[in-house]
């Protein structure tokens, strides 16, 4: 969970971040406006004040302005606000402050660096002072401000934020992990939805509720519509399969009944009965190509549904490896089979299983050239079990391998012996119908042919 | 036996009631599901022999119909619907056997004998003999003329199904089903290997032919 965070939350979080970087973009902004607004209203009161100083000083005179300075600086303490005044032709400065360089207009000064305070300890060192100077005749004048009121300023803007801030992250977060819960939830609802259909109950909707106005809920709408569609199909196919079987098998029924009387007559000529046998025998072929045709359509549809029980495939194979090989023998071949010792066992249809094995085997039969050697495995391999029939013959070429599985490919060289061209497909057919899949390989000489199904476990399904 | 065709197809019908009547069964052909389900409720028929698709009432319907009735005489389904499912479907119904069409009349036959012999499949019956054939169902021992014959597993079932049912004719889908448990057509020459490999152990070295094959229909085993 933690290596692939649902995309609800990853998107929650995102945008969380990206709102937290804002913030503090905007904090920054707010901050610098607020400094530089604050600095700019110090430099304005300090320049007002030693403008009324320099009044003072060209009304009243030194000595006035020199009681004043020592007013305001015994008072001024509490206003954090510093007087320096350097009487002209004195060098000893009246006030707070030691200036040794005096100068004209908005300074910022440092204390301990650029200027000294008078009478007190440096406890104030290194601190910033907003100051403004102003030279007049009758001597020079700054006045001068600490800068506790922005630091303050300062340090409560950056409070309100770190603190808005914190409280929105874990609300945007909560909510992430909230709406991610919730997304994560619904889309592993779709995906049962999926797997259920893709098992073939194609009756199974996403159930309609209050959730069904977002995206996913969109999503989930188009899933029901498709199904619908999809199941209605499929009901639709499987009618026209039955109609269809109904009226191809009507007139071979009448027709085989027909028949069937004459090839017991012993009233016959020999070579009318040979023939009416043989009738019989092209007959039974077409039902038997029109079954698979049929067998192989609903299976891929879903139109069909069949019984799942636990098949132990040692004894299976040893089963149809003991049927076939006379079979293979006849055609000059031999069969042998390669088994685990302990029971492998899988959910299968064993009539089905059946059938699927038996193509294989017969199909080895039918196209090695005699004498060739066809083995029956059954290997497992990671979750899976292979079903394989191999055999020692020419194969099939890797590029004709995936077409040999569709209905009525038949290779070239196959064309003049008998066959419908069905037989792989059936089998890939009845593969998939087990949640698994025919694989064609080389068998370095020969085919290798294997059906792969899922190896049976706790599942429920 | 009694026995009622419920079955739309005219032609059908009336061959399987040809075909029927000639084994001395008295057989009642009728062409629509509900005017069946009316006979084979008030009828004692001893057998059914039912379409799956009729107008009227379908087949599934119908025995589904009889069983709820307690009607609770054997129905064999004739069907063109032949997969896996709809096989399941129709035994699930109450039916006790299906052949899908088109079919051999010969299985037909051996597929009511066959349950006709149900019941009487509890006797106690350790040997089986049909002409010089002998085979004894406890030791497994198989005689031909007093001359042991050894058989496979596979070759003792075969012989056993024929000997049980000698002078009848059995169709391949019929013996796949009875010695190998299949119920589908493979498609495959399996039935023709192991007859003619039971043939050449029980026939060939002797003067007469029992085991036949009668192209087209089947094999029959000749008392």
């Amino acid at each position: 969970m933690a290596a692939r965070l649902p995309s609800a939350m990853r998107l929650a979080l995102a945008l969380s971040a990206l709102f937290t970087a804002c913030a503090i973009a905007a904090g920054a902004i707010a901050y610098g406006v607020m400094s530089d607004e604050l600095r700019a209203r110090l430099f304005e009161d300090t320049r007002v004040s030693a403008v009324a100083l320099g009044a003072e000083l060209s009304s009243h005179g030194t000595e006035a302005l020199a009681t004043q300075v020592r007013t305001l600086s015994a008072i001024g303490k509490a206003r954090s606000e510093l007087y320096y005044f350097l009487p002209a032709g004195s060098d000893s400065p009246v006030g707070d402050l030691q200036i040794p360089a005096p100068f004209d207009g908005p300074r910022v000064l440092v204390a301990g660096r650029d200027m000294t305070f008078s009478g007190l300890p440096g406890e104030q060192q290194g601190e910033t002072f907003y100051a403004y100077g102003l030279s007049a005749p009758g001597g020079r004048i700054v006045v001068a401000r600490d800068s506790q009121w922005i630091t303050d300023s300062q340090e409560v803007l950056t409070q309100s934020v770190a603190w808005g801030l914190g409280v929105a992250l874990v609300g945007t977060v909560m909510l992430a992990f909230v709406m991610g819960r919730r997304s994560t939830r619904r889309v592993a609802r779709l995906n049962e939805l999926l797997a259920s259909v893709a098992a073939g109950n194609l009756a199974a909707r996403y159930p309609e509720g209050t959730e069904m106005h977002d995206d996913v809920g969109e999503v989930a709408r188009g899933i029901n519509a498709m199904l619908e569609r999809l199941e209605a199909n499929v009901e639709h196919l499987a009618q026209v399969s039955a109609d269809i079987a109904h009226d191809l098998r009507s007139p071979l029924t009448r027709l085989r009944l027909r028949l069937e009387p004459h090839v017991l007559r012993d009233d016959l000529p020999g070579d009318a009965r040979a023939a009416i046998a043989a009738s019989l025998e092209s007959l039974d072929g077409i039902s038997a190509t029109f079954d698979a045709i049929l067998q192989i359509s609903q299976m891929q549809t879903g139109a069909m549904t069949v019984e799942m029980a636990p098949v132990d495939l040692a004894t299976f194979c040893r089963d149809i490896e003991e049927m076939m090989a006379p079979v293979a023998e006849e055609h000059g071949h031999h069969l042998s089979r390669k088994l685990p010792n302990d029971a492998l066992v899988v959910d299968a249809n064993a009539e089905l299983l059946t059938q699927a094995l038996v193509n294989l085997v017969e199909n080895a039969v039918r196209y090695a050239p005699f004498p060739a050697a066809i083995e029956i495995a059954v290997e497992r391999r990671d979750g899976e079990v292979m079903l394989t029939v191999s055999d020692d013959g020419p194969g099939i070429p890797a590029e004709d391998r995936e077409r040999v599985t569709m209905r009525f490919v038949r290779l070239d060289r196959s064309r003049h012996r008998p066959g419908t061209g069905l037989g792989l497909s059936l089998v890939s057919a009845i593969a998939r119908l087990h949640h698994g899949r025919l694989e064609l390989g080389d068998n370095a000489p020969g085919l290798r042919a294997s059906i792969i199904v899922p190896i049976r476990s706790g599942r429920s399904d | 036996m009694k026995i009622l065709v419920a079955e739309d197809d005219p032609e059908t019908g009336e061959y399987v009631r040809k075909g029927l009547a000639g084994e001395g069964h008295m057989v009642d052909h009728i062409a629509d599901g509900r005017e069946a389900l009316a006979h084979a409720s008030g009828g004692d028929y001893d057998l059914l022999i039912v379409d799956r698709m009729m107008p009227g009432l379908d087949g599934l319907s119908l025995v589904r119909a009889l069983r709820a009735a307690k009607v609770d005489a054997p129905v064999i389904f004739l069907t063109a619907l032949g997969s896996v499912s709809d096989k399941v479907d129709g035994l699930g119904a109450g039916a006790d056997d299906y052949i899908v069409k088109p079919f051999a009349m010969a299985e037909l036959t051996a597929r009511i004998a066959a349950i006709a012999r149900r019941p009487k499949l509890q006797a106690e019956i350790t040997e089986l003999e049909v002409g010089p054939l002998r085979l004894d169902l406890i030791t497994r021992a198989v005689t031909r003329n007093g001359r042991t014959i050894d058989l496979q597993p596979r070759e003792f079932l075969m012989l056993k199904y024929f000997m049980e049912r000698p002078g009848r004719v059995q169709t391949r889908t019929m013996i796949l089903d009875a010695v190998w448990g299949i119920h589908f057509d493979p498609k495959t020459t399996v039935v023709e290997t192991h007859i003619s490999r039971l043939r050449a152990k029980i026939d060939k070295p002797f003067d007469r032919a029992l085991l036949q094959t009668l192209h087209g229909v089947g094999y029959v085993l000749q008392p």
